[in-house]
């Protein structure tokens, strides 16, 4: 080999992107979190329920549950309905594994360590969350199963419900910023965080977020104790992995997107750097989102229709209202 | 393409094997997201006992009668064992009536746990069916103290009980009933009053007072929906006379209400375990039996945690019955979800089954 | 403001309980204290017999037969009559037999692990029955624990302090 592609290859080992992707917010965070996560969600649900949870795999606390986990449903057989697609069944899993991670190229990790640096960074974010209903749906109507089919078609109208107040209380966070892009919006919270300037946006922003992310009490398309398992119903083996993959990647999107926004995102005290800072508020967040489902009992379709129609879109208004008002009346809000 | 199939294009099973179901089927047809129509289907679980009864000694059958319904193991156990004695015209000693209301008192409150596990479950709130498992622990145990077995008590036998009361069993008990009172306080912060299930449950499968009396309701199902109705009131058996308990009874008569019902009444189990423990006497508690029923027919009706449970028995003299009759009343409260099913969502079939606290064994039998 | 109050309630007792004691036992490592007069496996006194069969009569599931027993068996003061052979296969646990053995010939014990690989090896004959119980060798020695009750931390289950001999 000549001595070109050599330095070629360095070069690439060393460039930001090739870091950005391996490691943060790449392939080792993305697989760390979600075996770290999927461990601690087993591991809090558990003494929220006064039980151990995992303990044996990995000597201390069953660290390493979820890898044994992952690898029992490697070798897993999985077996494809006879009726159903069978070239969507096998694809709409690695699609949905994969599509999430692209929002999470938009996050800013620290001033300048963003995988695509953009002015419209946040509706990159949303653009990706949109993507994902449709996946479901595809897998729903591919295995050709009534569960499947009414899971997907929950997938839809939940996706109508929490889409709208998402966007429309993020437009108050932008209007503060007065721009689309991720890295400005953190920066202008240099004061103070928008999760003060904005509670109320704030509440509707994380209400829609556990829609859109189909966590309890908003998990309706996958409820098991009337639908089996949702659209996932006829998936088993990797494939369910995948699933279950692209699920906690939704999870860490939507929290990242949420701290970003509201929680001055990798913004912090000096002693620790930036990144460090925006993965502890994720932690706190994820930790608040875990106990949720410990808490509450999952909530009917028509329930969260109303919700997301009748309270969190008209609160939304009401907050993009109030902001305008309020950079109108006090420009010094905005800071400068 | 078969009868059979064409009935299964048609219909979407909930069940026998599901996440939810138990071992029932429930085939359901939606339009969308609305239930149009429901069939309750019955009777994976059949196991014949009126038959077995007929080959058994009043005592040995005993074992096979309690798993009628073994989550309320000693409330069925009383009801068989009444109608045996009411043939053989047997008086009970004061401490076995005690401790026959204590055992009932004590399986009722741990089969309304195990329902608010499985509520909670089908809720999606898995936090509450292992707290509301855990706390019947306590109870298994304290049951374990008394008839020497954690589930399958045969505790209540012809002539009285089978045990006497076990050292250190009162202040065991007393720590215990302390202990759960406090819990039940949370258990209703956490579940009960929990504004999310509230909003599950509330106009949910409602059925109304006229109703639940033209169809036959029993148990916390019928007093939820405002009758008050209760068999130990009505018709003492065991000590139920000489305690102060009040019957529970809702008002709209939806699911949150049989719910509440039901809380409430383990609330008053407490109550009614207390007041045995202290009046608990020195003395016998069983008395000798004779093993040949006379010629005759009886008819008993006892409270069980699900309602009524009749038991009708004919003998023709001998140590086997010749004849038992069984009315569960699960079978009667699963017969009801036709009726509180309409107007309702996929997302409330769960809820309005098991608002309902279905055992499929107790209504197969 | 009773609306809040109800929905957040919950939440802050998910978090409280999440610092309560656990409630779970870990089985094979640890294990409950169980009653000496436990309705588990029956021990047989053969001494005590009398062969009336009244056993074998009261047994609602009729997993007690009388089987004659040989005198290579194991006793050798006792033969000719007929014993008690026990299937645990069938027997529900119920305790009738000892209940009503007018010798006391039969007794429960606190042995509840009973699990074999073969069927046939769960019919106890009377020699077999007549042994002490034993944990089988297949589980490891469990350190023994109790419930426990307190106020604050909860209901949970403490290590034994001593530990019994025979279990």
């Amino acid at each position: 080999m000549s001595p070109d592609l050599w330095s070629l290859i360095w070069d690439i080992l060393q460039s930001k992107l090739f870091l950005e992707l391996v490691f943060i917010p790449g392939i080792a965070f993305i697989a760390l979190f979600t075996v770290i996560v999927v461990w601690a969600e087993r591991k809090i649900l558990a003494r929220v329920m006064m039980r151990y949870g995992p303990l044996h795999v990995g000597k201390v606390a069953g660290i390493l549950q979820t890898i044994a986990d992952t690898l029992k449903l490697l070798f897993k057989e999985f077996i494809p309905p006879r009726r159903a697609h069978k070239a969507a069944y096998y694809l709409t899993p690695v699609f949905v594994a994969s599509v999430p991670t692209l929002a999470l190229t938009a996050i800013p990790f620290s001033k300048d360590w963003v995988v695509f640096p953009s002015d419209l960074g946040l509706l990159i974010a949303f653009a990706v969350f949109a993507l994902s209903p449709l996946l479901a749906m595809i897998t729903g109507w591919a295995c050709n199963n009534r569960y499947t089919v009414i899971g997907s078609l929950r997938v839809i109208f939940q996706d109508v419900a929490a889409e709208i107040p998402l966007l429309l209380s993020a437009l108050g966070v932008v209007m503060l910023s007065g721009s689309f892009n991720l890295v400005n919006i953190v920066e202008s919270q240099r004061r103070l965080w928008f999760a003060f300037l904005q509670p109320l946006g704030a509440l509707v922003f994380f209400i829609a977020l556990i829609g859109e992310i189909e966590r309890v009490p908003f998990d309706i398309p996958t409820a098991e104790q009337e639908l089996v398992f949702g659209w996932k119903t006829e998936y088993g083996g990797i494939l369910f992995g995948l699933l279950m993959f692209g699920e906690y990647i939704t999870f860490a999107a939507g929290t990242l997107l949420f701290v970003t926004l509201y929680l001055g995102g990798y913004l912090g005290p000096s002693f620790l750097p930036p990144m460090a800072w925006i993965l502890i508020k994720m932690g706190i967040l994820v930790f608040l989102l875990i106990l949720i489902r410990g808490a509450y009992p999952r909530l009917r379709i028509d329930q969260l229709l109303s919700i997301g129609w009748k309270w969190l879109i008209p609160l939304a208004i009401l907050n993009v209202l109030v902001t305008m008002d309020l950079i109108y009346f006090y420009p010094w809000i905005l800071g400068g | 393409m078969s009868e059979k199939q064409k009935l299964e294009e048609k219909w979407i099973s909930w069940g026998p094997v599901h996440p939810a179901s138990g071992q029932m089927r429930v085939l359901f047809q939606t339009d969308g997201e609305n239930l149009l129509d429901l069939i309750p289907d019955i009777g994976f679980t059949h196991r014949g006992i009126e038959k077995v009864c007929e080959f058994r000694t009043i005592i040995s059958a005993i074992p096979s009668v309690e798993k009628i319904c073994i989550l309320d193991a000693s409330n069925v156990d009383l009801g068989f064992v009444k109608a045996m004695e009411e043939l053989l015209n047997i008086r009970v000693p004061e401490k076995a009536k005690l401790l026959r209301t204590f055992m009932c008192e004590l399986n009722r409150i741990t089969s309304h746990l195990y329902w608010t596990s499985l509520m909670g479950a089908v809720a999606g709130f898995y936090t509450v069916l292992m707290w509301a498992i855990n706390e019947r622990e306590l109870f298994l145990d304290l049951g374990a103290m008394l008839s020497k077995t954690r589930v399958s008590y045969i505790y209540i036998v012809p002539g009285g009980v089978r045990y006497d009361v076990p050292e250190g069993f009162k202040e065991k008990a007393f720590e215990i009933l302390d202990y759960f009172e406090g819990r039940l306080k949370t258990l209703y912060d956490m579940f009960f009053n929990n504004k999310l299930f509230e909003m599950r449950t509330k106009g949910v499968g409602v059925l109304k007072k006229k109703d639940a009396i033209r169809l036959g309701a029993a148990g916390p199902t019928l007093r939820g929906s405002g009758v008050k109705m209760d068999v130990r009131k009505d018709e003492p058996y065991a000590a139920y006379e000489e305690v102060d308990f009040e019957i529970p009874v809702g008002e709209r008569g939806d699911a949150y209400d049989r719910c509440m019902v039901r809380y409430k009444e383990m609330r008053e189990s407490v109550k009614i375990m207390k007041q045995v423990l202290e009046m608990l006497p020195s003395g016998r508690v069983k008395v000798k039996t004779p093993w040949i029923l006379p010629p005759g027919e009886a008819f008993s009706r006892v409270e069980s945690a699900r309602g009524e449970i009749n038991f009708y028995v004919v003998s023709k003299r001998g140590a086997n019955p010749y004849r038992v009759k069984i009315a569960t009343p699960s079978f009667k409260n699963l017969s009801l979800l036709r009726h509180i099913s309409k107007g309702s969502l996929v997302a409330d079939l769960p809820i309005l089954v098991f608002s309902l606290d279905p055992f499929p064994l107790d209504s197969d039998r | 403001m009773s609306v809040v109050v109800r929905t957040l309630k919950p939440l802050c007792l998910a978090f409280t309980h999440m610092f309560r004691r656990v409630f779970t036992i870990k089985y094979p490592f640890q294990a409950p204290v169980i009653e000496d007069d436990y309705r588990g496996r029956i021990q047989f006194f053969p001494e005590r017999c009398i062969s009336c069969g009244i056993c074998e009569s009261v047994c609602p599931t009729a997993a007690i037969k009388l089987v004659e027993v040989k005198e290579l068996e194991g006793f050798s003061e006792v033969k000719k009559f007929k014993k008690p052979q026990l299937d645990f296969g069938r027997c529900c646990f119920c305790n009738f037999c000892v209940d009503y053995c007018p010798s006391e010939a039969l007794k429960s014990t606190w042995l509840v692990e009973l699990a074999e690989y073969e069927k046939s090896k769960l019919t106890y004959t009377p020699y077999k029955l007549s042994k002490q119980p034993e944990r089988p060798k297949l589980l490891p020695k469990p350190k023994l624990v109790k419930l426990e009750i307190s106020k604050v931390r909860g209901a949970g289950h403490a290590p034994l302090k001593k530990e019994r001999g025979k279990k």
